[in-house]
């Protein structure tokens, strides 16, 4: 034993360097006094208004440019404003209580689009309804900025013959110079705590990352990682003690027993390697995007280490100059409440595309009623995108024409399917890494 | 490692796995026996080629899937599975021992479980402690770009506002335990026991929580006084006497005595004011079927403490006696357990709760184990009565009502009771590399706060425990009684 012990040297853990650009999502110095959410949408729109308009000079530089008050009937013109869509099945409020009365039972299909389903333009001056086959409003969702070529009918309607989005960001070319590999692990959706978290599933990938599990060659592997980001949900609490009425004294263990299991899980993995965490629509976090860091006392174990860092949702950041934006989940859930698309991964490229993380806040996604700037507008194109918590694992390299490359992440939820995403920064090459423990 | 050592960790694994039923996991034995994880893996493996016969055997198998080639995979496949498990790998897939248990679990988290108590224990000692769990010591990819600051408050010295103070005080003995300085020779062990020494040895030469020399010496002057002193007298007061040799480690004796005391104030704290420090006596059990066990500490030590406890039943069955020599003083000890049990049971018939011998007794003997110093704080109660609630081995949660500083007859059980307790104890793990040693040094220097720290003694020149213990024993000794009354009046 003495001679194996010495003949192995431990491997060294790869480093990456890192540089957290979280600061555009933090709210700081804020301060609510009232305002509602419509000096988001006026700062998205003058945004990309501005960002259009140079598109327009060259896409099609022949129309003029109008606001939907100075619309004259016949005459082909472009505007430029944010959708609005007018959805029967969205739920309202109002719409309950009067559903209510008349008995009639509240239809809840998995999302709530519908054949009747409309696109409403809207601009500072007014609104107008498109009409057209040319914009198929199941792709769309409110609170994206496009700009639109088309006429006034007789009806009154815009007849849309094309239309025109912000498309892909420009891109920051990646360092070529890295040879090495190395790998950033997600993780999202462990929920510890809930019934179906499997604790030695978890184990399983806790030793694995941090170097315990298997063989030289295993271990080799996981020596390459050099960032594990954990993406959302990462603790379940009871729904039942959300009511608003206070806990018994009895139960505020099953508060804080979920936490104190995941700080200990967070400690093996942070002594190991460097990890970030952000929070999800389930964890002790505020509910309203861009969700802000847990509190670092909730983990006393793992916050101790310098390797422990605790993000808000979205997240940015770069690694070795690999940039990197992701979000726990609730954007591309809620495109998916209110638009459809073949998989995850066709919404998220889409958000690349109207360069906005989370078009639909604040219509239906809560958002902080932000009064001088959009935190989700996407200026420049990251080189991995990766969204948490979703049904299962997709990846995607999407090329964009100004030779952008995104790898597109879907982080399934870990607690459900004991699957991880290893992502390779050398190539940007993407593998899940399961873990098993039927036996 | 020596090949003697391995074989006595082969036999404490058999003990552990077929007498006790526990599942050992690579890790958990790493842990326990100090060793790199890629030596536990290896140990294992040759425990289940001699050995395994009788045992289920637990693989991990892990590579790059034939049915998904972007996926590596690892995967759990017991023994009987391992050939179509690894039909389901492109090429070589590796295979090592994860663990061997009696029986395959039908619940997985079964198999999980004793490492997590183990990693909860480490989990629970003060900040300032470097173990194994806090820096990753037995893998095998180092990262020196890992740092943990403590900044010292988390185990601050601004003492007693309650009896939360004094946990805090004791947490500060505990942590600030120095390597021991015993010859450790394996050579000599040729028994079960001598091996359970020297794991023993290699748990008190790191800082842990887990001191007993003083409070064992404690044990045994007062095993011939009475037992009816304050426990935080002994608390006090034990620190004066010299730590023993190691063949006697294993009848040391855990601290737990004050916290017994404070544990009771502290309920009744709880009760009278019905504060959110009640949750602190929940041990939250999510699931019965995975004997999983939770424990939250309100403040600090008397439920880490109390923590040790629980986790003793489960993390580290008793040690082998039917196969070991014991020492003269265990032996007497041992006929003594029986009326330990019956005082027990007869107590606890009264509260109607459910109890089985051995839980009893692995109870029972912790909370007093120092108890008996006849140091004598006036006015401190002789008997209390003491609700405990932990997990035995079974998962099953037991609450029991103890009498605590019982005179003569409870007292010897239990300590042999302790004793046995912190035989088993999962061995902790060698000394920590200089760095953390010159930690604790420097905390040491930190905590000789009152003048009374200088005057320690040589022999605890190099134990600043022992200074600071010294230092208290000189000041606070008036006190003590004071303290409990406040306590008894609460």
């Amino acid at each position: 034993m003495a001679d194996s012990e010495m003949g192995e040297a431990p491997l060294e853990r790869k480093q990456a360097v890192y540089r957290n650009l979280d600061e555009r999502f933090e709210i700081q110095g804020e301060k609510y006094k009232g305002q509602q959410y419509s000096h988001i949408y006026y700062v998205r729109l003058h945004q990309m208004r501005s960002l259009l308009q140079s598109f327009i000079s060259k896409w099609k530089p022949h129309l003029p440019v109008n606001s939907v008050l100075g619309l004259e009937e016949g005459k082909e013109c472009i505007i430029v404003g944010t959708l609005y869509k007018h959805m029967k099945l969205k739920p309202s409020v109002l719409d309950e209580y009067s559903k209510e009365r008349s008995a009639i039972p509240l239809v809840k299909p998995h999302n709530f689009t519908s054949t009747d389903d409309h696109l409403i333009l809207e601009d500072e001056s007014g609104r107008v309804k498109l009409a057209g086959p040319m914009l198929t409003p199941l792709a769309f969702v409110t609170g994206i900025v496009v700009a639109i070529h088309g006429k006034e009918t007789s009806k009154g309607d815009f007849f849309v013959e094309d239309f025109l989005d912000a498309g892909l960001p420009p891109q920051v070319d990646r360092p070529l110079d890295s040879r090495e590999d190395k790998y950033v692990a997600f993780v999202s959706g462990l929920s510890v705590g809930s019934s179906a978290f499997n604790p030695l599933q978890f184990q399983l990938f806790v030793d694995h990352i941090t170097g315990h599990l298997g063989d030289e060659n295993e271990q080799r592997i996981s020596s390459q990682i050099v960032r594990l980001v954990i993406a959302g949900n990462s603790m379940h609490i009871q729904q039942g003690y959300f009511s608003g009425q206070s806990v018994a004294p009895k139960d505020h263990a099953k508060l804080t027993e979920p936490i104190r299991e995941l700080d200990i899980f967070l400690t093996q993995l942070v002594s190991a390697l460097p990890v970030d965490i952000m929070p999800g629509c389930n964890d002790p976090a505020n509910y309203n995007l861009p969700q802000q860091p847990l509190h670092r006392c909730l983990f006393s174990g793992a916050s101790a280490y310098n390797t422990f860092t605790s993000c808000t949702n979205p997240h940015q950041f770069d690694l070795d100059n690999v940039q990197f934006i992701g979000t726990s989940g609730q954007n591309i859930d809620d495109l998916y409440k209110y638009s459809d698309a073949k998989d995850r991964i066709e919404f998220m490229e889409r958000t690349l595309r109207w360069r906005h993380l989370a078009p639909t806040a604040p219509n239906t996604l809560g958002c902080y009623p932000y009064t001088d700037k959009d935190p989700f507008l996407i200026e420049s194109c990251p080189h991995v995108y990766f969204v948490g918590n979703q049904e299962k694992y997709e990846t995607r390299l999407l090329q964009g024409p100004d030779k952008q490359s995104v790898r597109l992440i879907s982080i399934p939820r870990f607690c459900e399917t004991g699957v991880a995403v290893m992502l390779n920064l050398r190539n940007l090459e993407c593998h899940a890494l399961t873990f098993s423990t039927n036996l | 490692m020596g090949g003697e050592e391995a074989v006595d960790i082969f036999l404490q694994i058999q003990y552990l796995v077929s007498d006790q039923l526990q599942v050992i996991s690579y890790k958990w034995l790493s842990r326990k026996f100090s060793v790199s994880s890629n030596n536990a893996k290896r140990l294992l493996k040759e425990f289940v080629e001699k050995h395994g016969n009788d045992l289920q055997v637990i693989y991990t198998v892990s590579g790059w899937l034939k049915s998904d080639p972007q996926a590596y995979c690892v995967k759990l496949a017991s023994a009987s599975k391992i050939d179509e498990t690894r039909e389901e790998f492109e090429g070589t897939c590796s295979v090592q021992v994860y663990s061997v248990q009696a029986c395959i679990p039908k619940e997985t988290a079964v198999i999980w479980n004793s490492e997590f108590v183990q990693a909860e224990e480490l989990f629970n000692q003060p900040q300032i402690i470097e173990n194994c769990l806090r820096d990753n010591r037995f893998c095998g990819v180092s990262n020196i770009h890992v740092k943990r600051t403590t900044d010292g408050k988390h185990v601050s010295l601004v003492l007693p506002k309650t009896i939360n103070g004094t946990g805090a005080f004791q947490k500060d003995l505990h942590s600030l335990k120095p390597p021991k300085q015993e010859p450790v020779g394996p050579t000599s062990s040729s028994n079960l026991e001598a091996s359970e020494n020297k794991s023993e040895k290699e748990k008190a030469a790191k800082p842990s929580p887990i001191i007993r020399e003083p409070s064992k010496v404690k044990g045994q002057n007062g095993k011939s006084s009475s037992g009816n002193s304050g426990s935080l007298a002994n608390m006090w007061g034990r620190a004066s006497t010299k730590p023993k040799p190691v063949v006697e480690t294993a009848e040391d004796v855990p601290s737990i005595a004050a916290t017994a005391d404070e544990q009771i104030c502290a309920n009744e704290l709880a009760d009278a004011i019905g504060s959110d420090d009640d949750f602190s006596d929940i041990n939250y059990k999510r699931n019965s079927n995975r004997k999983r066990r939770v424990v939250f500490d309100f403040s600090d030590d008397e439920n880490e403490d109390e923590d040790e406890e629980k986790v003793m039943s489960l993390s580290s069955p008793p040690e082998p006696q039917g196969k070991t020599e014991k020492t003269l003083v265990v032996k007497e000890e041992k006929n003594l357990e029986d009326k330990k049990v019956e005082v027990g049971n007869s107590k606890n018939s009264n509260a109607g709760i459910t109890l089985r011998a051995k839980s009893d007794a692995a109870v029972g003997g912790k909370g007093e184990g120092i108890d008996n110093n006849g140091a004598g704080v006036p006015g401190s109660p002789k008997r209390r009565k003491v609700l405990k609630t932990r997990i035995d081995e079974r998962g099953r949660e037991v609450s029991e009502f103890v009498w605590e500083g019982e005179p003569a007859l409870s007292d010897k059980p239990n300590q042999e009771n302790a004793a046995k307790d912190t035989n088993n104890r999962p061995m902790a793990n060698k000394a920590p590399a200089l760095g953390s040693s010159n930690d604790h040094n420097k905390v040491a220097n930190a905590k000789t706060l009152g003048g009374a720290g200088a005057s320690s003694g040589s022999s605890l020149a190099n134990k600043p425990g022992g200074n600071k213990k010294l230092a208290k024993a000189g000041t606070k000794d008036a006190k003590q009684g004071n303290i409990l009354s406040f306590f008894k009046k609460i």
